[in-house]
């Protein structure tokens, strides 16, 4: 290499890239192998779809605020409602939390200079953004976005004329994007943990991040296949999801549903990571139940394989599949709930702080609830029977996904922000945005459980006139959640600019990463530490490792 | 909670099922309700309490385990996990365990529009069944469409109509009157507008009916209607095509007998042949500013002389 780069600088001052050194900043940037850097390109293209998708829903409700067409047309309207959900799913959550703080914050919290495969790591990015430019291609080109919603049930994704093959290709690069993340990161997690570091002395999120790693690896091949199987079928017509052609359209579902049940728990595993982060930080003392924490994020990765088939209990499957599938659904509430317990108390006899990351995540604990009951009810064969498909999933699935993945998404942006940038975000401003967000998402879903279980189906342009009042309340919500997220990204983008220095440890938490100069050094550590302690240790409500990066800067010397 | 707007005859109690189901669902809520209290309650409790206003940091205490408390949590919910099921599962069971004495009807869902044949050969677009009887409706959709959903909100019941499948779904409905019917199955541009009624009918009237020539109830005689016309309603094709010149999804058919067409295969006039093929395989020589993959076909739905009937009917609708 010859050149030399100073690696106790911060990493946004010096960088190692691909191809050796680039005098251009830009270069430097989009070649760059550091994990902090990566897990930076990747949360400023996740952002830009993140606005995208949430644009679309904003015209979505506001066609939906009155009956009859007002704004889009219906195939107009199908292929906002796909472009939303697709962007939504695999360009933003997705890759979610795991691309941006997997990459930033896991390394640093296990003592690592990096992931296992760094260059690896700069290719994910490349083929993520490859997927992400095909999608919008596939939207401004020919005959437009695929209008089959995100779920790609067969025959009708066959028939239609619209750009289905674009986006299932853009879909399998995405896939196989996730894939090589959840190497990366079981490779790396097994590997590069620091001497002292076993598996039981690891942050909690990092335990998220490695129970999501294994269903990246192991669930994403199938939906991989799956969409190949539909390229084939729509561009060579061979007949696998085909009726007339003697094929089973509710193969596809099968399919499709073995990868993307496990998703929805590999999209809510790192979220659950962060929430133990902050919780326990902000009540400024151990956390609760750790072993009980870490194994339940494994066991709902497990269980998470065997319950695909609830999503398929109106499609005339057999009686007897259906009552297993439901039975099997219930087991993954169990240990959800004994996280969610947990963090509780955690709280008991701490002394909680409510910072921004705090107040968002205690909020995410109430959204998030509504989430889960909800999505239990939707276990219970006989009650779903009525709400299958209707508003009353949509509703649930956004208070999971917004109320649990993206919020604590933003919340994770909240809590890291002054370790990855050195600045804090301006205070007033984040707590007006999550009160707003807040009150915003009961808004805008809560109506949606009525109006699903009183006759709304989801995926409709139009409606019986019964149901406005529900969408009009949706549309006052729908206003609050838009402005309150664009706000919160505002406060980012101005405080990484004009922020307060925070310094090293703004929060006093006593994972690795907040021993470390804000923002970072590029090679993190100066000398391996050695973690002969646990993740959470207190003492009256006091960090008791102290300044471990000082400590190994003084040995070097 | 009867106060909220829903569907025409949602809180009507319409058929035998509906009570229990509604009971089902109140109950897994208070549950799970319950249940979620017992995760925000302490929770709001402890962020006032041990906030560090009052209860400074110097106090914190580091407790990790308890495993008393920690078996509590594992196992109430568990239980109350298994009562839930249960109450799901004996929804199901009544909805799903189809009767043996029941009539059957016949519900084709295709691209957009419901079509229902009663035993004697009867068609209709509206479901019209007798009160206090059990019904089974045998549902499917043409091999070339797509998968619908049947949904009758003030039932509470639901399946999906899978192209070259049969799926069932029963109800015995207890109180005349008009419901919803919607198609739950996102099936492209006009899903939202996949909409039918189910008519509840007394027994004496339903049977008078469906043995007259009426197409629907209370309606005049239509024997000495054109054919061509009432198969027009009862295949759903006026539900994409208006009789005058307008377009919906497809053409109007005003004047469609004879005049000529724009096609990717060239200038064709719109005759008896080019009808049949429209009808058949529609998917052959499409008017330019229409798509393929639109319309589905009918052949194996409707014979040779009904399609015949169908043009005939057309060439008089100038």
């Amino acid at each position: 290499m010859g050149h030399h780069v100073d690696e106790t600088a911060s990493f946004y001052k010096a960088t190692h890239t691909v191809f050796g050194h680039h005098e251009s900043k830009f270069l430097q940037w989009i070649f760059t192998v550091d994990h902090k850097r990566i897990g930076i390109l990747y949360g400023i293209v996740m952002m830009i779809f993140f606005v995208v998708a949430l644009g679309t829903a904003g015209l979505m409700r506001y066609e939906l605020m009155a009956p009859g067409a007002d704004f889009f047309t219906p195939a107009g309207f199908n292929q906002a409602f796909s472009l939303h959900g697709i962007i939504m799913i695999f360009l933003f959550i997705v890759p979610g939390i795991p691309a941006i703080f997997g990459n930033i914050i896991m390394p640093l919290m296990i003592g690592a200079k990096d992931v296992s495969f760094p260059r690896l790591n700069l290719l994910t990015w490349w083929l993520f953004l490859a997927g992400a430019s095909i999608a919008l291609y596939s939207a401004l080109s020919g005959t437009g976005f695929a209008d089959t919603g995100w779920t790609f049930y067969a025959p009708y994704s066959i028939k239609t004329d619209t750009n289905v093959v674009l986006i299932l290709f853009a879909a399998f690069l995405l896939g196989m994007a996730s894939i090589f993340t959840g190497l990366n990161f079981v490779v790396t997690i097994h590997r590069l943990r620091a001497p002292g570091m076993g598996f039981f002395k690891m942050p909690l999120f990092v335990w998220g991040i490695y129970s999501t790693a294994w269903i990246q690896v192991l669930a994403t091949p199938v939906v991989g296949i799956t969409l190949l199987l539909a390229i084939f079928e729509r561009v060579f017509g061979i007949g696998i999801f085909d009726p007339t052609k003697g094929g089973d359209p509710i193969l596809l579902q099968h399919l499709f549903w073995i990868y993307s049940h496990p998703a929805v728990y590999l999209m809510i595993l790192p979220a659950f990571g962060v929430i133990s982060e902050i919780v326990t930080t902000f009540s400024r003392r151990e956390v609760f139940g750790y072993h009980a924490i870490a194994l339940s994020s494994a066991s709902i990765a497990g269980i998470g394989y065997l319950v695909w088939g609830h999503h398929l209990f109106s499609s005339g499957m057999s009686e007897t599949a259906k009552i297993i599938f439901s039975f099997l659904t219930f087991f993954v509430a169990i240990p959800t709930g004994i996280k969610f317990y947990d963090w509780i108390a955690t709280m008991y006899k701490g002394s909680i702080v409510m910072e921004a990351p705090m107040l968002l995540t205690v909020l995410t604990i109430i959204t998030f609830a509504i989430g889960g009951i909800t999505g239990v009810t939707l276990a219970a064969i006989g009650f779903d029977n009525q709400v299958h498909d209707t508003y009353y999933v949509v509703a649930h699935f956004h208070y999971v996904m917004l109320g649990g993945v993206v919020f604590m998404l933003f919340a994770g942006m909240f809590y890291w922000f002054p370790k990855v940038t050195g600045k804090m975000y301006n205070k007033l401003s984040a707590n007006i945005s999550i009160w707003a967000v807040f009150i915003g998402i009961n808004f805008l879903w809560m109506p949606m459980f009525f109006a699903g279980y009183l006759g709304m189906p989801r995926r409709y342009f139009d409606y019986l006139p019964e149901f406005q009042i529900y969408h009009q309340i949706a549309g006052i919500g729908a206003v609050l959640v838009i402005g309150s997220l664009l706000m919160m990204l505002w406060n980012f983008i101005r405080s990484a600019k004009n922020g307060e220095e925070c310094g090293e440890n703004p929060w006093n938490g006593t994972t690795l990463e907040w021993h470390l100069p804000s923002p970072p050094p590029l090679g993190n550590f100066a000398k391996t530490p050695y973690v002969d302690f646990r993740p959470y240790e207190f003492e009256k409500g006091e960090p008791k490792v102290k300044d471990v990066y000082q400590d190994t800067k003084k040995e070097t010397k | 909670m009867e106060t909220l707007s829903a569907v025409e005859g949602f809180w009507d109690n319409a058929t035998a099922l509906t009570a229990s189901a509604d009971h089902a669902a109140y109950m897994i809520h208070v549950i799970l309700v319950a249940l979620m209290m017992t995760v925000l309650a302490p929770m709001f409790y402890f962020l006032y309490k041990y906030s560090a206003k009052r209860h400074p940091k110097e106090k914190a205490e580091n407790i990790t385990h308890n495993i008393s408390l920690e078996l509590a949590w594992t196992i109430i919910p568990t239980m109350l996990m298994m009562v839930i099921f249960y109450y799901g599962y004996i929804v199901i069971k009544d909805n799903r365990t189809m009767p043996t004495d029941a009539k059957h009807i016949k519900v084709i869902g295709k691209m957009w529009s419901w079509a229902y044949e009663y035993p004697n050969g009867k068609k209709t677009d509206k479901l019209y069944v007798p009160q206090n009887e059990n019904i089974i409706l045998d549902m499917t959709a043409p091999k070339g469409d797509v998968i619908h959903a049947f949904w009758i909100p003030a039932f509470r019941q639901k399946e999906d109509v899978v192209p070259g499948r049969m799926t069932q779904l029963w109800f015995n409905a207890t109180r005349l009157g008009e419901y919803d019917v919607e198609c739950t199955e996102y099936c492209g541009d006009r899903h939202s507008y996949m909409l039918s009624k189910v008519v509840v009918l007394p027994k004496d009237e339903y049977y008078a009916w469906i043995n007259s020539n009426s197409a629907y109830p209370g309606g005049p005689d239509t024997s000495s209607e054109p054919m061509g016309k009432t198969l027009l309603t009862n295949n759903g094709c006026i539900s994409c095509h208006s009789m005058g010149d307008e377009t919906l999804v497809g053409p109007g058919f005003k004047g469609i007998v004879g005049r000529m067409v724009k096609t990717a295969n060239g200038e064709m006039t719109s005759d008896r042949a080019y009808l049949k093929d429209a009808i058949l395989d529609p998917d052959k020589d499409i008017v330019d500013g229409f798509s393929a993959g639109m319309m589905p076909t009918s052949a194996g739905v409707l014979s040779e002389e009904e399609v015949n009937q169908i043009i005939d009917y057309l060439s008089t609708n100038k």
